[in-house]
């Protein structure tokens, strides 16, 4: 034995030969061969390095270290993963998950002289081969997997003759779980809270949330996957033909009224007011009055202007909301999402209007990318600001446009089959949109690939100085900037009236560094201190909405853009009104995986301008999430772990206490576990004698697991309690000592049980509850442990 | 009615057996004190040596020479008071120096039977292992059946005929080791071991001033006829189902084992059960409980699990640690 562990090579084959079997399954959907095989070869070869380690002259030492090993390889994948995902390359967090299992069994299988670690290995390597067969598309999964097969069975027989050949295996019997009972109750309890902690929307009690990836539809959707659970890209691409499409069934075409953008802005909005033109006239005879039909042209956009003096959005009439037909369209992928639909970036004080300006866009052309057309054009926004790209796809149901619903940063669309780059071109304010047709057709699915952004570098600097120069040290632009090309200057130009807006713009940044964190800055403020309210607009005479808005302290979300929009101008950011639709996550048809967008959902934000023609949105509205940022690894974790400093510090008495609470109740565990089993033990004891005495037998074995101090099944229940008698008085001895008499007596004495002093056993029973607590059992029944480890080593 | 009075007779005869058994724990006090003074601090071995006794079954003593074999067997053949014979083994002892043989009588003109040692209550077959097989084989029937045939004719032996044999450990020079047939036939080895440091110096103590080296007679305290009593007693000792099963499942555990050549015989698994059933008796309960089976384990099957000189415990060990102990819940569950 002292030779180092027995030499067995067949587990590890077997499970090397799954892990096999597990890469060629992932050959179709990996996005690197190279990468993946390397990787695979690594995890598959290193625990045959430790293998024949194990068998060398420092083999004891080395399986010392067995925990270790252990946790290291299955970690591994998971750190390695984290390093490679910032590269773009890597796998889904379940093929992750599914290699950890598999690095786990690998060195298990290097172990397999432990007895234990053979099987458990054993049964990962099954789990992963079944694993590889549901993925895996190509014959050689199959063969592998039945190379597998084959060599299992080869290896039960092995095990089999292993064991008729032992001695009689010590040990085997003993089903004892590895970990005290205790710590793993504590650990699922506290499992549970935390689950319930983190998922407090009812959507999750579907499924534990971003458990399992997704390719879309989901805030867990992963850009790495390439079919998705359910709800993936895979699931679009079947949709993408209108005789497969969903809502065909529905009642939805029932109701062929479309409504167009202008009646959905004023139906959520309110008709724009219009100052009365009042003209004198004079009045005739109704029989001379000829009524003629006036028909209202549809527009294909919401207005000329975007006007912020309003009336209020009528309700007494049926809205669009009430119909059966509601659903504007639909959004496949990650929400919340800011769809934009059109820009203004002149303000007068009370509309919104385009100016003739136009943007430079880069030329559209076709890309191929896997096999589709993909209309792609170049964007100047700096890389350190971009991160992964955002799959999104849109599916066109009511909305009569044809501007294409556009989310913030879009470099690509594909429309399928639509390969020709004049399908697709820019508005004056800036929108994709499909040139020489009325409309994008109903049912159309467009994809659309965003990119993500991390704002953190926008943070660092003064992004304003990109693009302008300050004019000298002249006090009275002090602050301001001098814009440099028309296109910002007009989007600088604040509304004459903007005194007020300035003075609190200057107010609510004071001491904040220029740059994006002056803009957070305003933003955060609307954000806290305003109140959403659509029916609170401003009065016909007002003529400065942003001062109205600003005293009011509410409003419709397009006087939070606007008001946002101005209050930055006056800081001297270029900013511009962008109406559309939000995405809301809570609209997430789980079942279609897709989120429905109804009218309801139409929407007002803002722009701001950083350089390099790059637009970027900013939410100001309460009760709408701002555009997801997309963090670097250190930022993710400095802000996690600020946002639970914040909840600790936000509940702190709760937490103390509880903390207090939970850990005097670990503490007295013993005390308090004890005592109840007491209670329970004379409750239970009621009935009879006989009862009684059972259940102080079954409260004495609870208590040996609860201290890690189980009777093995091969010891005698006398044998293994009699250490309790230590340091007792002969009263307390002799009453043990008759307990365990009846014990015996219940359990092998052929004869029917006959109490002869109820009294007698009530008080033997008391005495073995008394010499069996928790914390004597620990003292005296842990050397009868040792005994009975060391006998089975 | 005919319940209470079913309760009362149950009653009754439950105090009489608690009479009973009140008295049968005297005589046996009364035995376990006489053997305890013949050999000082050995009360394990001497409470094997009772239950050995209460089984009806033969001992075998395996140890090196001066340890006290001679004198405990002495010691148990004078407390039971029974008819006692003792055979010193050599080589050259024949079968018919045991057993018994006819001679011609020239007087009587007829063969007259002379009994061997084997008639008598109690046999001391000193260094056993140094008689040759044939002579060994000599006690087969003696043993297993309580009767000698010689010359076809067939004599019963005493009821509570005991053969208490001792022997050399096998490494000895000049030994014949006993067959695997005749071990079986013994209930159990045991060996005694050296006494401790307190126990050797009061044995010294005892030994001054007695002229005939300390060796003072033993008290009878039993006659053949109590004996008889308790043996008949214990074998009424109730084993439930689940401590046979228990029992079986050890016995079947032997036979599966790879260091044992060959496994518990049935006959084996008998005088086991017996045994558990003297040691119940022993500790006063009417009942077998598995720390009875396992308690004489040892000693049971040390002499039938034929092995290394010193490997023997550790395969009961492993026996043991491999039969899980029947406890009525779970069992119930199941």
């Amino acid at each position: 034995m002292t030779t180092g562990p027995a030499k067995e090579s067949g587990t590890l084959l077997l499970v090397s030969l799954a892990a096999g079997s597990f890469a060629v399954a992932r050959i179709p959907s990996c996005m690197s061969l190279t990468w993946m095989l390397t990787t695979s070869a690594c995890f598959i070869t290193a625990p045959w390095l430790v293998w024949v380690a194990l068998h060398t002259r420092r083999g004891r030492q080395i399986d010392r270290r067995f925990t270790l090993l252990l946790i290291i390889w299955a970690l591994l994948p998971l750190g390695i993963q984290l390093v490679m995902r910032h590269f773009g390359v890597g796998d889904l967090w379940v093929v992750t998950m599914l290699i950890t299992l598999q690095n786990v069994s690998l060195i298990l299988g290097a172990f397999s002289h432990r007895p234990r670690a053979a099987s458990i290995s054993c049964l990962f390597a099954a789990f992963i081969v079944l694993f590889a067969i549901a993925i895996g598309t190509s014959t050689a999964v199959y063969m592998v997997a039945g190379l597998f097969g084959v060599m299992m069975l080869w290896w039960l027989m092995a095990r089999y003759w292993q064991r008729v050949q032992q001695p009689v295996i010590a040990g085997s019997i003993d089903r004892c779980l590895p970990l005290r009972s205790t710590v793993i109750g504590f650990g699922v309890i506290a499992a549970g809270l935390l689950t319930l902690a983190l998922s407090s929307t009812s959507a999750s009690t579907y499924v534990i949330r971003g458990f399992m990836a997704s390719s879309g539809g989901t805030p867990w959707s992963d850009d790495l996957s390439t079919a998705g659970v359910g709800d993936g890209d895979a699931l679009v691409a079947a949709k993408d033909e209108a005789m497969t499409f969903g809502p065909v069934e529905s009642e939805l075409f029932l109701d062929s009224e479309m409504p167009s953008l202008y009646d959905m802005v004023t139906e959520i909005y309110g008709e724009p007011l219009k100052p009365k033109k009042r003209k004198k006239s004079v009045a005739i005879a109704p029989s001379k009055v000829k009524v003629t039909e006036q028909q209202i042209a549809k527009s294909k956009k919401s207005g000329r202007e975007f006007s912020t003096l309003r009336r209020q959005p009528k309700h007494n009439r049926k809205l669009l909301e009430d119909r059966e037909a509601d659903a504007m369209l639909y959004v496949v992928g990650q929400t919340p999402l800011h769809l934009g639909l059109e820009r203004f970036d002149t303000f007068n004080g009370l509309e919104w209007s385009h100016s003739e300006v136009t943007e430079k866009h880069s030329p559209i052309q076709i890309v191929e990318r896997q096999g589709e057309p993909w209309a792609y054009w170049e964007t100047k926004t700096e890389t350190d600001l971009q991160r992964d790209l955002q799959p999104n796809a849109v599916k066109i149901i009511n909305l009569k446009t044809d501007r294409i619903p556009s989310p913030p940063q879009l470099t690509a669309v594909h429309i399928r089959k639509v390969n020709r780059s004049d399908f697709f071109g820019w508005t004056d304010d800036s929108v994709l949109f499909m040139p020489d047709r009325d409309q994008i057709p109903q049912l159309t699915v467009m994809h659309l690939r965003s990119h993500g952004l991390n704002l953190q570098p926008l943070r660092d600097a003064d992004f304003t100085a990109r693009f302008s120069q300050t004019l000298g040290n002249d006090t009275q632009f002090a602050g301001k900037v001098n814009p440099t090309d028309e296109m910002t200057a007009i989007c600088t130009k604040s509304a004459e009236e903007g005194e007020l807006a300035s003075q609190i713009a200057r107010r609510w940044t004071a001491n904040v560094p220029r740059g994006w964190q002056q803009v957070e800055a305003v933003v955060n403020r609307l954000r806290s201190d305003f109140q959403l309210d659509r029916m609170e607009v401003a009065s016909e005479g007002c003529n400065d909405v942003v001062s109205h808005f600003l005293s009011a302290h509410r409003g419709p979300d397009y006087m939070f853009a606007t008001t946002a929009a101005m209050l930055l101008r006056t800081l001297g950011y270029p900013t511009r009104l962008v109406t559309g639709f939000y995405a809301h996550p809570d609209r997430f048809d789980r079942r279609a995986g897709q989120t429905v967008v109804l009218p309801d959902d139409l929407h007002v934000w803002a722009e701001v301008y950083v350089g390099d023609q790059t637009w970027l949105s900013i939410e100001p509205t309460p009760g709408y999430e701002p555009p997801a940022e997309r963090m670097g690894l250190a930022q993710w974790a400095t802000a996690m772990a600020s946002s639970i400093l914040q909840l600790c510090r936000r509940h702190s008495m709760v937490l103390i206490i509880s903390t207090v609470a939970l850990a005097i109740l670990f503490k007295t565990r013993s005390d308090w576990l004890a005592f109840c089993g007491n209670i329970l033990c004379r409750f239970m004891g009621l009935r009879s004698p006989e009862a009684r005495i059972r259940w102080t037998l079954r409260l004495l074995s609870w208590r040996t697991r609860l201290v890690g101090c189980r009777r093995p099944m091969t010891r005698t229940i006398t044998s293994w309690y009699r250490p309790l008698m230590q340091d007792q008085d002969a009263h307390t001895r002799r009453d043990v000592q008759r307990f365990f008499l009846w014990v015996e007596k219940l359990l092998y004495s052929n004869r029917v049980f006959e109490p002869e002093d109820e009294c007698a056993i009530s008080h033997a029973c008391n005495a073995a509850l008394l010499v069996s607590h928790p914390r004597r059992m620990r003292r005296y029944l842990k050397e009868n442990m040792i005994k009975a480890n060391n006998g089975k080593l | 009615m005919s319940i209470k009075k079913t309760v009362i007779v149950q009653k009754s005869s439950m105090e009489h057996a608690h009479d009973e058994s009140c008295q049968h724990q005297g005589t046996i006090d009364a035995l376990r004190g006489a053997l305890n003074q013949a050999l000082i601090g050995k009360d394990e071995i001497i409470e094997m040596v009772l239950a050995c006794l209460l089984a009806r079954g033969h001992l075998l003593f395996d140890d090196l020479p001066g340890l006290g074999k001679t004198t405990l067997a002495k010691a148990v053949a004078h407390a039971v008071g029974g008819q006692f014979a003792r055979v010193q083994c050599t080589p050259d002892l024949l079968p018919t120096d045991i057993t018994g043989f006819n001679m011609f009588d020239q007087k009587t003109r007829e063969f007259e039977f002379h009994r061997g040692p084997v008639f008598s209550d109690i046999l001391l077959a000193d260094e056993i292992n140094r008689a040759t097989p044939r002579t060994q084989s000599a006690l087969f029937e003696a043993m297993a059946e309580r009767q000698v045939t010689i010359d076809g004719q067939s004599y019963r032996l005493s009821k509570t005929f005991l053969v208490i044999a001792t022997q050399n450990p096998v490494e000895s020079h000049g030994a014949f080791p006993l067959p695997e047939a005749q071990l079986d036939r013994f209930a159990m080895k045991l060996r005694i071991g050296y006494p401790n440091r307190d126990n050797e110096i009061d044995m010294l103590g005892a030994n001054i001033g007695s002229a005939d080296g300390g060796e003072a007679e033993n008290p009878t305290v039993i006659s053949p006829n109590q004996l008889n009593e308790l043996q008949e007693h214990v074998a009424k000792v109730a084993l439930a189902e689940n401590v046979r099963g228990y029992l079986v499942d050890l016995g079947r555990a032997t036979r599966e084992h790879r260091a044992i050549t060959l496994g518990l015989s049935p006959r084996g698994l008998i005088t086991w059960q017996r045994i558990a059933q003297a040691r119940a008796h022993l500790c006063g309960r009417d009942f077998v409980t598995p720390d009875d089976i396992q308690g004489v384990a040892g000693p049971v099957l040390e002499v039938r699990l034929s092995g290394e000189f010193d490997a023997a415990p550790q395969i009961v060990e492993e026996i043991l640690a491999a039969v899980p102990v029947p406890v009525h819940e779970t069992a119930r569950r199941r």
